[in-house]
């Protein structure tokens, strides 16, 4: 056989089983996706019937610690069935912006479990970070890619230690990864294979975990994944986040909006995507003394609004309204939205 | 959107007896809410979906305060066709989506639809409970993932 020949069947032996290795993957995602969601269908009931068991007076004390003890370990699964959920999201995931705080929440129990029992995770993920338009889904996917390799990076280690810290600048949050350790036997590690496509690079290079592709996606997002250092016992990525902005380029989180709804449910919905959208709802009591950048009523309370706009307490052109016009007059400096269609609220504000 | 009209307060709702309705193929997740309902001042029964394509005949039946529908129903059910029933049929019943899968567009279409609450199988018990007696009392209510 020629040596072309070989190259050739050689070439199509890794093709197919690259092939392979990518449907073993999309098989694992399919099937996480379903486990999350067997895992809350099987978690709720427990939960039920542990409150239940607890509010019997029969119940011994240690007993009682029992159940406690029980309804712990029954939560740290419900926490990894919504890590697996976020995981297991397909595509740009949500439009609203991503809270790292809770995204960490959602994501932690994960990427503690994929570092593995005997490595030393320190995170400082501060709660009033702004929110950034990367979705949670591929901060988890990068995130997990990065601490999946350090885990076999620091095989052998006697102190492994994983430290993720982010923080926020005026555009960018930056997220963070660094791990260290003291190996035993130095594996070689070569930062530029880290970013190969799974199966590209043999699993010994401590590579081939696909963050080239994951740093295309982020690209997608104004994001980025860079390798900061590579020394022979640390190694540090930094994931970097944009801020989600409004349409003159600007931060929109912490923007006041006061809410005038009577419809509960359109309230209820008003609040969430305000608190998606890092806006604060403004109430007069707390709001020391600021007047509402925004405010969202329904026809019945648009008088308010136009008492704050004439006040000038609210710019023209500040006011969203829950509702459909009656004449053109009703158009001027204010934007409608039909209450049938609510998620559209999102797109009016800022 | 109908607007009903609010109750006083929570506690005044808790005074007066109220029925449920879960339509959900989870036999586990019902009897145990079941059992955990049972613990509730005022709780009168609970009530199940033989046939999904028929819930909402039945919630006219039954009259439930509160319908809590499970997003992702077999048999090709579609829940949020289910909820426009609900609401249009027995439009005193409240009705709460219930999935394991909370999704934003979907919190907001089905409140658009009338639906008075959506709850994750992701919270504690304590706050499905809670949904249930919040949405009784006339509030609206949005539980995600604890």
């Amino acid at each position: 056989m020629s040596r072309k020949r070989i190259s050739t069947r050689l070439s199509a032996v890794d093709a197919g089983r690259s092939l392979l290795e990518q449907q073993r993957l999309a098989m694992i995602g399919c099937l996480t996706a379903g486990l999350g969601h067997d895992i809350r269908n099987a978690v709720m009931p427990a939960l039920l019937r542990a409150d239940a068991m607890s509010a019997s007076p029969d119940l011994s004390a240690s007993a009682r610690q029992d159940l406690d003890g029980i309804r712990v370990s029954i939560l740290s699964l419900q926490h990894l069935a919504t890590g697996l959920r976020l995981l297991s999201q397909d595509g740009s995931g949500e439009a609203s912006g991503t809270h790292l705080a809770t995204w960490w929440r959602d994501a932690g129990p994960l990427i503690s479990a994929s570092l593995g029992a005997g490595t030393q995770l320190d995170v400082h993920i501060p709660d009033a970070l702004p929110l950034t338009k990367v979705p949670p889904n591929l901060i988890a996917q990068v995130t997990l890619a990065i601490t999946m390799n350090a885990r076999i990076w620091m095989q052998g280690a006697s102190v492994p230690n994983v430290t993720i810290r982010a923080h926020a600048l005026p555009k960018c949050a930056y997220l963070t990864v660094q791990y260290s350790g003291q190996p035993t036997e130095f594996k070689r590690w070569s930062p530029d294979t880290s970013l190969e496509l799974p199966g590209d690079t043999p699993v010994e290079n401590l590579s081939g975990l696909g963050l080239e592709r994951l740093r295309e996606f982020l690209a997608e997002y104004d994001g980025d994944l860079q390798l900061n250092e590579m020394a022979a016992t640390s190694g540090s990525f930094t994931i970097k986040l944009p801020l989600q902005e409004n349409a003159d380029g600007d931060s929109a989180s912490g923007q006041l909006v006061r809410l005038e709804l009577s419809d509960p449910r359109q309230l209820a919905v008003a609040r969430l995507i305000l608190a998606q959208r890092g806006l604060v709802e403004w109430r007069e009591q707390d709001a020391d003394g600021r007047d509402p950048e925004l405010m969202v009523c329904d026809r019945p309370n648009l008088a308010i609004a136009r008492a704050a706009t004439n006040g000038e307490r609210l710019s023209a052109g500040r006011v969203i309204v829950l509702g459909e016009p009656e004449t053109a007059e009703e158009r001027e400096n204010v934007t409608w939205v039909s209450p049938s269609r609510l998620g559209t609220l999102a797109d009016a504000l800022p | 959107m109908e607007v009903h009209p609010d109750a006083s307060s929570v506690s005044g709702a808790l005074e007066e007896t109220f029925t449920v309705m879960c339509i959900d193929d989870n036999e586990m997740l019902i009897d145990a809410l079941e059992r955990r309902l049972e613990l509730e001042p005022g709780f009168a029964g609970l009530y199940r979906a033989e046939e999904f394509a028929a819930a909402a005949d039945r919630a006219v039946t039954v009259q439930p305060d509160v319908v809590l529908l499970d997003i992702d129903l077999p048999d090709g059910v579609d829940a949020l066709m289910l909820l426009r029933a609900l609401v249009r049929d027995t439009p005193t019943s409240r009705v709460i989506m219930f999935t394991g899968y909370p999704e934003s567009e979907l919190v907001t279409e089905s409140m658009g639809l009338g639906a008075w609450g959506f709850v994750s199988k992701g919270v504690s018990a304590d706050r499905l409970i809670g949904a249930i007696h919040r949405v009784r009392a006339g509030e609206a209510v949005i539980e995600l993932d604890d």
